[in-house]
């Protein structure tokens, strides 16, 4: 009796921690990735990223063990004028035949007060350079029914001459304000 | 867009550097360069114009550009250098010249998304039977150009025709790449051929024989074909302006064709550049002018001209 007990104990200690950590798949038609970039010092360009992927893991118990992983297709860039993305896509900016993709890969999540903060890799140009930023949200809801969702948004600023994208500095500003806001559908 | 004035500073510095190079190497080889003084020269020029324009290659090399100035470049004038110094059988030049010219699309294409699986598994763009296909037609293109221009050279009896026109080509190839969507790349190509401008003026001075100034050919024709391809593979350069550009330099030899009356070489180089010169003039202003309708300037470009006209013409009447 008392061996079946611990069975059972140890079959739903298992399963609690099997569901502690959740994996989910980015959903490209609720996410997005937007920057925005001065020009000339008087106003600003804004655009984004069409092709937005990715997956993250979830640990409710232990949120360290969480991570969080995006990818971007350079060749997708936006800026709501075609002249101008076609330059974006070329070597003096983003060099997409080169580097096709933009990534973040995280190293560490730590639970904070407003949300998560997130350490990691991000990947532009072929540099990759370390960045922390804060996620808030995580809230969840099940939509339609059976589809579980969390979702997050977070803004952090990066120097593009730090991934060695200097061209035009005299016309196009250093830092590139960025913005990102994505769902996750568990798998 | 950079500013024009530092485009001509960065010219003038490489074409100054170069022509100061190319005359001490003269000096020091008591009248009878070689392959290393026009390497030394075109070298020196073109990478200290660059340097004004604030271009270097950047190490570790990831980029085309950065392939084009920290390997094919390096490579081609050390090559010219070499075998002017080392004075190679025919056969060894021949290969030397088909081994170089068959590297040159691979490298300055290496690790691109042509190539390689940069977007996930079997993602390159091109399959590796297309690759070598695509591949061994560029570098027997390059290696027929080069062949020709280096026989043009050596039969034209002028150290100046054949290195002036593929300075007239590389500058053209760097105005037109620049206008297609990739500026920094074409910039690379201005200084480039204004240190040909300085080793051929040195070359001149000097009254060198064509056969020396045949080793400015080779640093010429792949600087033209690298141009060329960066504009064409990873910036918006169309295909048909790139072969223009790449063969335009032939045209120089026509100046050799039998004429039905007697022209002195000056005035047969004179004509063969004019003709270089025409066609890369055509190539640059045609881009110019779809660079422009992009960019929905020529309408304004066309007001400011007839008002400039209406202008002129009132005051001429009054």
């Amino acid at each position: 009796m008392k061996a079946g007990l611990w069975a059972a104990a140890v079959v739903l200690g298992c399963g609690i921690t099997a569901r502690a950590a959740e994996t989910y798949g980015i959903d490209q038609n609720h996410s997005g990735v937007n920057f925005k970039i001065q020009h000339s010092g008087i106003s600003w360009i804004y655009g984004r990223f069409n092709d937005v992927d990715g997956e993250f893991t979830l640990d409710a118990e232990n949120p360290s063990a969480s991570s969080f992983s995006l990818t971007m297709k350079t060749e997708s860039v936006d800026t709501a004028n075609e002249k101008r993305d076609e330059h974006l896509r070329s070597p003096d900016f983003f060099n997409a035949k080169q580097f096709p993709v933009l990534s973040f890969q995280s190293k560490s999540v730590k639970k904070v007060d407003e949300g998560l903060e997130v350490t990691g890799d991000l990947t532009l140009h072929g540099e990759t350079q370390p960045l922390t930023f804060l996620l808030k949200g995580g809230k969840s809801i099940e939509l339609p029914k059976g589809t579980h969702r969390v979702g997050y948004t977070t803004h952090f600023k990066l120097k593009r001459s730090d991934f060695g994208m200097d061209t035009a500095m005299e016309f196009l500003g250093d830092d590139v304000h960025v913005e990102i806001s994505f769902q996750g559908v568990r798998s | 867009m950079p500013d024009p004035l530092d485009v001509f500073k960065a010219v003038a510095v490489a074409l100054f550097a170069s022509a100061l190079m190319g005359a001490v190497g003269h000096r020091f080889s008591g009248g009878r360069p070689s392959g290393w003084v026009w390497s030394l020269a075109i070298g020196t020029g073109a990478y200290l114009g660059l340097a004004t324009l604030g271009i270097r290659p950047r190490w570790p090399i990831r980029e085309d550009q950065h392939r084009l100035l920290g390997l094919v470049m390096p490579a081609i004038l050390l090559i010219e250098a070499a075998g002017g110094a080392l004075r190679p059988p025919r056969w060894l030049i021949l290969g030397g010249r088909l081994a170089a010219s068959l590297a040159v699309a691979p490298v300055i294409l290496y690790g691109s998304i042509y190539v390689a699986d940069l977007a996930g598994p079997k993602s390159a763009e091109w399959s590796p039977a297309r690759r070598w296909l695509i591949f061994s037609g560029l570098g027997l293109a390059l290696f027929g150009v080069w062949s020709c221009l280096v026989r043009t050279q050596r039969q034209s009896g002028s150290s100046v025709r054949t290195p002036l026109a593929l300075a007239v080509a590389i500058a053209g190839a760097g105005l037109t790449v620049m206008l297609s969507g990739y500026a920094s790349g074409g910039l690379v190509g201005l200084p480039l051929a204004g240190a040909i401008a300085g080793a051929v003026a040195t070359a001149a001075w000097w009254r060198e024989d064509a056969l020396g100034a045949a080793h400015g050919v080779g640093v010429g024709v792949v600087g033209l074909f690298s141009v060329l391809a960066i504009g064409l593979f990873f910036g918006r350069l169309r295909v048909e302006p790139a072969i223009l550009l790449f063969l335009s330099p032939l045209l120089a030899a026509i100046a050799e064709a039998p004429l039905p009356f007697r022209l002195g070489l000056r005035w047969r180089s004179a004509a063969g550049l004019a003709l270089v010169a025409i066609v890369v003039g055509l190539v640059v202003a045609s881009t110019a002018r779809r660079f422009a309708a992009d960019a929905g300037l020529v309408d304004d470009q066309l007001e400011r001209a007839n008002t400039f006209w209406a202008v002129a013409a009132s005051e001429s009447g009054s």
